[in-house]
């Protein structure tokens, strides 16, 4: 399927601070209505920003029409979080002069999980 | 009599305070022994008092090496919680260059104001840390600070140490704890029932969070991935519990002192 041409939008044109969840939903409720949008992450968001961007424009149903202009790693790392507990989620990102693509899950290993005492003993000498 | 435990860390606090007598109206706390505070162990201590104000008073013996006990008042320790003169306690909170103990303010911006400051610290002080990185850890952790602590404000106190190669950022306050608040969410209300370490971990998890609308929570899993990665650890307690985060695992489990809140130690190594 051929993608209409984008409109982009800079997040520092439509969030004057790019944190909070609530922060990220009004965000994502700011955004105008279109086909195709890339929005350029142009403002270093925080990861609670991202959170309730992601949710806003799920919900809405309009998280597949958007694709996120990367300017970290961190951020691509968190959106790969989110699609690795949810791999149903399209989320597409791209680099400024790179093509899009579905953003990738982070090569993180499985941790182990143990019980047992926490914290040290403090000693008596 | 030599004492052989000679640091106060954040490791055995919980295990210093399992030890007061907290029974009566004066607490007697003796740091004369200890020639080494870290700002996790500061933190830790902070909130106990505040979780005590108007409870109990605390009569503390500070630490007989000197520079222990100077840093205890370069950080501005008996200032931020001496509770024998609020208003002046008051008159202090501030944002600081992170030379002291920080007090973290419910309001607008407050993550930003501290997030800039720890980038200026690493800047200063040290090569080769992801900053930006680091920046977007503590800046989470200091919004949801800022969202959840109840009560009294939480605090928070940094530290860089050159030798060892790694920094410290330690965040507390003495609110309603996590598993309290996971509970509030209908989809954890069941973590009520369990133990503190439980719900401690559980919040590690992805999509857990304690909103009522029942919205889950990805900042503290993604924290803990991003701590893993630079290859530091995490330390959270809550209540009698905790959970120790590493690179390869975690640890839950009980604490030997029962503290209200939530009390995190974030440790990130860097190239030395």
């Amino acid at each position: 399927m051929v993608r209409a041409m984008p409109r982009t939008i800079k997040i520092s044109e439509i969030s004057e601070r790019a944190t909070s969840r609530e922060g990220g939903r009004a965000a994502a409720r700011a955004l105008p209505t279109v086909e195709a949008l890339d929005l350029d992450l142009d403002r270093e968001p925080s990861l609670s920003f991202l959170d309730g961007l992601v949710r806003e424009l799920r919900e809405r149903g309009r998280l597949d029409r958007v694709t996120f202009i990367l300017r970290s790693d961190l951020v691509r790392r968190h959106l790969g979080r989110f699609v690795a507990h949810d791999p149903t989620l399209a989320i597409w990102v791209r680099t400024p002069d790179a093509n899009r693509s579905r953003v990738e899950l982070p090569d993180e290993r499985p941790i182990e999980i143990e019980e047992g005492p926490i914290g040290e003993d403090v000693g008596l000498g | 009599m030599r004492w052989l435990m000679s640091s106060l860390s954040f490791e055995n606090v919980a295990s210093f305070c399992s030890r007061l007598d907290l029974q009566g109206d004066v607490v007697e706390v003796d740091l004369s022994r200890f020639d080494f505070v870290e700002p996790g162990a500061l933190i830790y201590l902070g909130m106990l008092l505040r979780s005590r104000a108007g409870k109990a008073s605390f009569r503390f013996q500070p630490p007989m090496n000197p520079a222990a006990r100077a840093y205890m008042e370069r950080e501005s320790f008996w200032e931020r919680f001496e509770f024998d003169n609020p208003p002046e306690r008051r008159a202090l909170t501030r944002s600081t260059s992170l030379g002291e103990i920080v007090d973290i303010e419910r309001r607008a911006g407050v993550e930003d104001e501290i997030e800039l400051e720890v980038e200026r610290v690493l800047e200063r002080h040290t090569r080769g840390i992801e900053i930006p990185t680091v920046r977007t850890i503590v800046g989470e952790l200091v919004a949801n600070f800022a969202e959840h602590a109840r009560g009294p404000l939480a605090a928070m106190a940094m530290q860089i140490y050159p030798r060892g190669s790694f920094f410290d950022v330690a965040i507390g306050d003495c609110g309603i704890g996590i598993r309290e608040s996971l509970a509030r969410n209908p989809a954890h209300a069941h973590v009520i029932s369990e133990p503190h370490w439980f719900a401690a971990e559980m919040a590690l998890r992805p999509g857990v969070g304690g909103r009522v609308s029942g919205e889950g929570g990805w900042g503290l899993h993604s924290i803990h991935e991003e701590v893993r990665r630079l290859g530091g650890e995490l330390l959270l307690y809550t209540g009698d519990g905790g959970v120790r985060a590493s690179q390869q695992r975690i640890r839950r489990g009980p604490l030997p002192f029962a503290l209200t809140g939530v009390q995190v130690r974030v440790r990130i190594p860097y190239p030395g």
